[in-house]
């Protein structure tokens, strides 16, 4: 059940924010010198992402199916199969405008036009480069059986966002299942298999093929499904059909190793006077790969690398820990504690994760994203009521939990709002109270004094967390209101 | 052209897929073009479940009729945009 509420509303306004500045991007593009294309086409192509993903979360399908069309055309331009032209602005920026009519006048109207006219341009570059050179490829991976047509054209750059994704891996497969043969014979359901291939692997692309399935009256004897998924994974060939229990015959190998941009740059969070940064540098020049050191002093993260032996064993333990994390995958991180949660605590909510993708958010996220969680994991434990509780009291008997994350020119902004029972004055008098050195009776004090030592106090870890921020400037302010609390923690820029 | 809603009461399995088929033939032989599937109380469909509301789509479709499911489970939902099933089938909220 799709709600419209106040995420809806964050998104839209967010939307329609981001397609304007893809819009200027666009145009941007048109005119930039080359050497700076790469970067903005960066931009493009993670805003175009993130629309995509946002609005698959909504059940959008018109909008992810056009935003999917964009991406595969970023992509191309991305990893340099295709370059500028103006045909290309022009289709994008049309493509643009429907997201936006779309948006506006939500669904409902027939999208073929701009669908076709974008299959029709990838379809016609895929061409030209295959015609031009063989060797040098699409910049579009074509997937499907041996010896049969492809099911689908997936661009190089989508093969790598799912392989650097949370749940991806350098392994890319495309799975084949009967419907009948494989799932049912076998005592299992379509619902446990494609649950558990998007627990354990990130799906990239799905279908059934309904081409063979007739009708009602047509012979029900021999009728084959296929059901196709093409999946990134960290499991190599052997793990893979040991635990997802699949045999050769189910499974085709799409890539073995993970996919580069011609421009990679590797994000060194690091000292840039540390060995490790040395090293990295040193072979970074060899291999005429950036290296970009976004901040300047991260202890605590640089305590987890340690020198090696190698830019292999180095620029993959970077990859790891520093490289790999990126604000989508730690926003799907989010999600998936959140899913967790409502499975495993009784309460029924709703959720939004909208963390805006920059290099200061990602920075933030990596040093708190401990803390941040726990802010999470409280508005679902302490915040949100059961949901006869919430039925008691007059409210929807789902909860909703909104994860926010922007970036201004000043500061970075990430709140957690949840629409529960609020912290009661009780329990912040108690909490209170242990830290008022003062003297004063507590249930004299404002209420934005009470809140002040609520902070301070252990009341969810706060205490902690406030004193950590210091280091930073940054600070903490809890707004617990008839609606529920609102979490929101500064650090300025 | 006339529209039927069915309330199905069971899961769509390969056990009760033949009295479903029954049914909704009887329907579309009476001439029936348009048919919601009430499916509040389905937990569970499986392959042949899938199979048979495939066939039921591509029956009304050949008759110029549309198969729409309502009041589908959030899991269901969430199988049939995988299978990208929500392109053929309409699924209401």
């Amino acid at each position: 059940m799709i709600v419209r509420d106040d995420s809806y509303s964050l998104f839209y306004e967010k939307t329609v924010d981001d397609l304007d500045a893809i819009e200027a991007g666009l145009l941007e593009v048109e005119q930039a010198p080359e050497d700076c294309v790469a970067s903005l086409v960066n931009t493009l192509f993670r805003q175009v992402h993130n629309i995509k993903g946002s609005a698959s979360f909504y059940d959008l399908t018109e909008i992810v199916a056009i935003s999917h069309s964009m991406e595969t055309l970023l992509g191309m331009l991305r990893t340099k199969h295709i370059s500028v032209d103006p045909e290309l602005i022009a289709i994008l920026l049309s493509a643009k405008d429907w997201l936006l009519r779309l948006l506006d006048e939500d669904s409902g109207f027939d999208t073929t036009p701009i669908m076709k006219q974008l299959t029709s341009y990838i379809d016609a570059k895929v061409d030209e480069n295959r015609s031009r050179n063989a060797t040098q490829g699409t910049g579009v991976i074509e997937v499907g059986l041996p010896d049969k047509e492809s099911i689908w054209k997936v661009s190089e750059a989508t093969i790598i966002e799912a392989q650097n994704s949370a749940k991806g891996g350098k392994f890319v497969y495309l799975f084949v299942f009967d419907l009948i043969e494989d799932i049912e014979k076998k005592g299992k359901t379509p619902q446990e298999v494609i649950g558990e291939f998007d627990t354990l692997t990130k799906l990239i692309e799905s279908k059934l093929d309904i081409g063979l399935v007739g009708g009602l009256t047509d012979d029900a004897e021999n009728t084959s499904i296929p059901l196709y998924l093409l999946c990134a994974t960290i499991m190599d060939p052997i793990i893979v059909r040991e635990i997802l229990g699949v045999s050769d015959n189910n499974v085709i190998v799409i890539q073995e190793e993970y996919i580069s941009y011609p421009d990679e740059q590797v994000v060194v969070v690091t000292p840039e006077n540390s060995p490790v940064y040395q090293m990295l540098e040193k072979e970074a020049r060899n291999r005429q790969v950036t290296l970009t050191v976004p901040f300047g002093h991260l202890s605590d993260l640089e305590r987890r690398l340690t020198l090696q032996d190698s830019w292999e064993d180095a620029s993959f333990l970077v990859r790891g820990i520093l490289v790999a994390p990126t604000v989508e995958s730690i926003t799907a991180e989010f999600v998936l504690l959140l899913s967790r949660l409502a499975e495993t605590q009784g309460k029924r909510f709703d959720y939004d994760v909208t963390l805006e993708s920059s290099d200061p958010l990602l920075f933030f996220l990596l040093v708190f994203k401990h803390e941040l969680f726990n802010i999470v994991e409280n508005a679902v434990l302490h915040g949100i009521e059961p949901p006869q509780d919430r039925i008691r009291c007059g409210k929807s008997m789902a909860g909703s939990i909104i994860v926010n994350a922007d970036v201004t020119s000043r500061e970075i902004l990430f709140s957690v709002f949840d629409n529960g029972r609020g912290i009661s004055k009780e329990s912040m008098t108690v909490h209170a109270e242990r830290f008022n050195q003062n003297g004063q009776a507590v249930a004299d004090l404002p209420k934005e004094k009470l809140i002040d030592l609520i902070i301070k106090s252990e009341l969810f870890s706060l205490g902690a967390f406030a004193q950590k921020l210091k280091a930073y400037n940054g600070r903490i302010q809890v707004n617990s209101h008839e609606q529920g609390v609102t979490f929101t923690v500064h650090i300025p820029l | 052209m006339s529209s039927e809603v069915i309330v199905i009461n069971e899961d769509i399995v390969s056990s009760t897929v033949q009295n479903l088929h029954k049914e909704v033939s009887d329907f579309i032989a009476d001439g029936v073009t348009g048919i919601t599937f009430d499916m509040g109380n389905v937990d569970i469909i499986d392959s042949t479940g899938i199979g048979f509301i495939i066939k039921v789509q591509n029956t009304l479709k050949r008759n110029g009729g549309v198969l729409s499911l309502c009041n589908v489970n959030s899991d269901i939902v969430r199988m049939f945009k995988v299978m990208r099933l929500d392109q053929h089938i309409s699924i209401e909220d």
